[in-house]
């Protein structure tokens, strides 16, 4: 009998590696998912960020000036992102009056960023309000940091990339940096993880 | 009286018992890992199949020609862009952009993009189908510096997925707080999700397995998306 017990505890261990297996591969799985989504999120928040001016980001900066990290001013989650293009259309509203240059394409870009629609699971359905769809910022971390460069000249020293040197040197004189990260939290079921995207938000002056 | 060597009746039972057990540990495992891995690979179709419409559709907005008044007229009618919240017109989205035949971005190249939806239906498979349909276009010289949009011929229309898309919803919306829509840029709301047929036996772990993306875009053809600058730039070309 004891050979019987013994076998079957052998037996029982030796089958311990295929469950760890099968949780790996739902990892993966859960991981492509939320990288699929962060992405997307990453990219939509650039894309509309490049649609602003160097000016239009630096009146944000002055009056939101977040944490700082480094050269970086960072704002970390969703409301934060948020809160951070309201200042800059705070600023604008009030000063619209006494204001010389035509602030309304500002104004007209930083509404939707100020108002971004915020992550959802899914899309609500009939009855259901947005916000108990909202992704939390414990599942999904959202950061953005910016850096803002004075000068073309400096730009391409930092940010050592090789494509840049073959740009022409006349033209962009001043440059931000921004960058959007987003963490996955273990709570989503797949590994810690994070993706970052960039881009460069140059005026032509 | 010699003792012979056999197998008595307790023991063929205990083994008997063992071997189910070990049977029963062995099915559970397999089944669950089969099952697993059903609804992870049906998960990651949904997944790439989302992203691959999005993409394109994402590709086509951003190279979408800038509004302008130049264009005063499109042959055959119709608007320079046409976004449609009704549920039952199968005609989503509809607008210029700079791509060639094949779909490329191109600076000298122009086609009308069309997005149409067909609703899924219980039992057909062949419907919950994107298409898109890709019509080369010409910008032609009109009077006062005013440009024609006439329609050449060569349009394809290429079906986007394989896996029934469960929602394809495309919103204009306009931020609150501004007075009119000159007042602020208004953006594209997407939601797309897509629940594929095949994967799990059941429609209650399939619906589990739905993937949703949404996205925020601003296209270039809202009229009051175009810079002063960019409407100079535009008329220079």
């Amino acid at each position: 009998m004891l050979e019987i017990v013994v076998t079957l505890v052998i037996l029982t261990l030796t089958f311990l590696p295929l469950y760890r297996l099968f949780s790996y591969g739902t990892q993966g799985t859960v991981s492509t998912v939320n990288e699929t989504a962060a992405t997307s999120y990453a990219s939509d928040l650039l894309e509309l960020v490049k649609e602003l001016t160097f000016q239009d980001l630096k009146v944000c900066l002055d009056e939101n000036p977040g944490t700082t990290e480094g050269d970086f001013r960072v704002y970390s989650g969703d409301d934060a992102i948020k809160a951070f293009f309201q200042s800059g259309l705070d600023f604008y509203e009030q000063g619209a009056e006494t204001h010389s240059i035509n602030i309304e394409g500002a104004m007209g870009h930083l509404r939707p960023l100020a108002q971004l629609p915020p992550m959802l699971y899914r899309q609500p359905q009939e009855g259901e309000s947005a916000d108990e769809l909202k992704v939390s910022d414990d599942d999904f971390k959202r950061i953005m940091r910016i850096k803002l460069y004075d000068n073309w000249e400096s730009s391409l020293k930092q940010t050592s990339n090789p494509s840049v040197d073959a740009w022409p040197e006349m033209g962009f004189v001043k440059t931000a940096y921004v960058e959007v990260e987003v963490q996955f939290k273990r709570s989503q079921g797949g590994p810690e993880a994070s993706i970052f995207l960039s881009s460069i938000v140059s005026d032509t002056l | 009286m010699t003792k012979r060597k056999a197998i008595t009746l307790t023991e063929i039972m205990v083994s008997i018992l063992v071997i189910s057990l070990l049977s029963v540990a062995v099915y559970k495992i397999l089944s669950s890992v089969f099952t697993q891995f059903s609804k992870n690979t049906s998960k990651l179709s949904n997944v790439r199949t989302a992203s691959k419409i999005f993409e394109r559709l994402k590709i086509d907005i951003r190279a979408a020609v800038p509004y302008s008044e130049r264009f005063a007229s499109i042959s055959g009618g119709g608007e320079f862009y046409k976004i449609s919240e009704n549920e039952d017109d199968p005609e989503k989205l509809t607008f210029y952009t700079n791509l060639d035949e094949h779909g490329y971005p191109s600076s000298e190249k122009t086609a009308k993009v069309s997005y149409t939806y067909e609703k899924p239906q219980t039992n057909n498979k062949n419907t919950g189908i994107v298409r898109r349909t890709l019509t080369p276009v010409e910008f032609t010289p009109g009077t006062d510096g005013a440009l024609n949009i006439v329609e050449k011929a060569g349009a394809t229309t290429e079906k986007m997925n394989e896996l029934s898309v469960t929602i394809f919803d495309i919103k204009k919306v306009v931020p609150d707080g501004a007075e009119s829509e000159e007042d602020t840029i208004p953006y594209l709301r997407i939601w797309l999700m897509v629940q594929g047929d095949e994967g799990p036996s059941s429609a209650a772990l399939r619906a589990k397995n739905a993937f949703q993306l949404s996205s925020v875009l601003f296209p270039r053809f809202f009229e009051a998306a175009i810079s002063q600058e960019e409407e100079f730039w535009q008329y220079k070309r």
